[in-house]
């Protein structure tokens, strides 16, 4: 079932996006707001200078690196899912670079030795495997995923604690794979890391911590970190900042270790938009239906695997303005819909749309199915304009294939 | 004040962590009020934070200005995370008293208010 648009955006951001000079970017295209931005980045300094957090963009999320000089003036440093991601946030970010895979290939990991400052392994074989691995290699801290079996997330695909999921490591497994392990292998450990969350608010970290504490509490003393994970979506207006605050604040006191949290969609959210042109209207089976110049599954393919119904600036839920559309993909997958959207006036073909909330897990999955363009990259700020720095071509559809 | 409700509310957080009682506002018609009405009760605030931009409603400044002449006693810091913003830059042509860039810092923010309630 779809669940409506992640979530509603503040009166001020709403504002913010809408004065995106939207004529002037490429189609399609995404335009990051680096005042937006900025505001989000912020607010998270705030909540780690007030909670003693160190917060962390993940990568997996929002990796649009020419906006990183903003970003790294306020975060600590960025967390990878693998040697690329970590690659990108070295030479783009700086700051602390963690990383996390499921698993990890030995020469992954020399490689990253060399520069990360933490890794984290999903399972006790592979931390076993590290450490052989980085014998004569630069050691970074060492953390292991765990899996607190317990989760309020509800779309099972973005669930890591759904059942037998393969991400991190339950109590149980942990202690049949320690009975065959080293003896000294947790020592070696300098943190633990579990992630539970998905577009969350501080009640569902609350609950997933204490789940976590109940299960791991008595590895916890002699580590340096907790890593929370990400999936907190602090910048969402209503979030629970004290709760959060509290939370964080209560870990580092009762067991004098640093913190970590690893948002990635509260970094970007309500940051962005996707522009995109209608380049035809057509009649079927009753429906009205805009072709556009972009595409559900290559340029926003969370509307499919969520599924969910993007906004759109100035247009309704299905009938509530007089002129009823399906939005359609330039793509040949029949299931290339974006969804249903009401217009006060009739659409136009040439027409240009504004998608809202588009910063976030966009650009990082986009794809060049079909040879659809991938959209343009632009930066606007109410100071410096608008600024495109980045334009896809048939090169970049070329390059991908041999 | 600040529009941005979660920002407002952190900053409270530090606020209540340094010893001061706090009341918020998204906007300055709300920091008005709450400002007239708190000194009409006698029990005036001693400080006031204004972020000086919200879109969409009355900022820091305007609301900064109108207090200054409702209460010469005023005591306004100005807030942004625009640091080239005029009013940042040059506090003192102002109604303000001093300015505190975002994000907030304990430490600053400490700082600051000690300097004003105690000069």
């Amino acid at each position: 079932m779809a669940q409506e648009p992640t979530p509603p955006l503040s009166e001020a951001s709403l504002a913010a996006l809408a004065s995106i000079p939207i004529q002037e970017t490429p189609s399609p295209g995404y335009v990051v707001h680096l005042d937006q931005l900025e505001k989000n980045c912020q607010l998270l300094q705030t909540i780690a200078e007030c909670s003693g957090a160190k917060v962390l963009l993940a990568l997996k999320g929002f990796a649009c690196f020419s906006t990183f000089p903003i970003i790294s003036k306020y975060l600590k440093g960025t967390t990878s899912s693998g040697l690329h991601e970590a690659l990108l946030a070295q030479e783009s970010f700086g700051g602390e670079v963690h990383v996390y895979s499921a698993a990890y290939k030995p020469e992954e990991i020399q490689k990253l030795s060399r520069f990360a400052h933490s890794l984290v392994f999903n399972s006790a074989q592979q931390l076993n495997n590290g450490l052989a691995a980085l014998e004569g290699h630069r050691r970074p801290e060492l953390g292991l995923r765990v899996n607190p079996e317990y989760s309020e997330v509800e779309t099972d695909l973005y669930d890591p604690c759904a059942p037998s999921s393969r991400l991190g490591t339950t109590r149980a497994a942990l202690d049949r794979a320690l009975a065959n392990l080293p003896a000294d292998l947790i020592s070696q450990l300098d943190g633990l890391h579990f992630h539970a969350l998905c577009e969350q608010d501080a009640d569902a970290l609350e609950h997933t911590a204490e789940a976590f504490e109940a299960k791991f509490a008595d590895l916890i003393p002699g580590l340096k970190w907790l890593n929370f994970g990400g999936g907190h979506h602090i910048t969402r207006p209503g979030y629970d900042v004290e709760r959060l605050i509290r939370v964080v604040k209560r870990f580092r006191e009762r067991y004098d270790v640093e913190v970590y949290l690893e948002p990635s969609e509260a970094v970007a959210l309500h940051t962005g938009i996707l522009v995109v042109t209608v380049l035809d209207l057509i009649e079927t089976g009753g429906h009205q239906i805009a072709i556009l110049d972009s595409s559900a599954t290559c340029h926003m393919p969370d509307v499919l695997e969520m599924p969910y119904r993007p906004s759109i600036l100035g247009a309704g839920q299905p009938n509530a303005y007089a002129h009823t559309y399906r939005l359609g993909g330039m793509s040949c997958l029949a299931g290339d819909v974006i969804g249903d959207y009401s217009f006060p006036q009739p659409l136009e073909i040439g027409q240009r749309l504004t998608f809202l909330d588009m910063a976030h897990y966009t650009m990082v999955k986009n794809t060049t199915f079909n040879g659809v363009p991938l959209p343009a990259i632009s930066l606007y700020s109410e100071t410096t304009g608008l600024e495109t720095v980045r334009r896809f071509g048939y090169e970049d559809y070329r390059m991908r294939l041999s | 004040m600040d529009d941005m409700e979660a920002m407002m509310v952190v900053a409270g957080e530090i606020l209540t962590v340094l010893g001061y009682d706090v009341e918020y506002s998204t906007n300055g018609n709300e920091a008005i009020k709450a400002y007239k009405a708190a000194k009409d009760e006698g029990n005036p605030f001693d400080a006031c934070v204004f972020d000086l931009t919200v879109p969409g409603g009355m900022g820091g400044e305007e609301a900064a200005n109108i207090l200054i002449d409702y209460d010469p006693n005023l005591v306004a810091i100005a807030s942004s995370g625009y640091t080239s913003s005029d009013v940042m830059s040059d506090y003192k042509n102002s109604a303000f008293r001093a300015v505190l860039p975002k994000p907030y810092r304990i430490k600053e923010m400490s700082d600051i208010l000690h300097e004003l309630l105690n000069s």
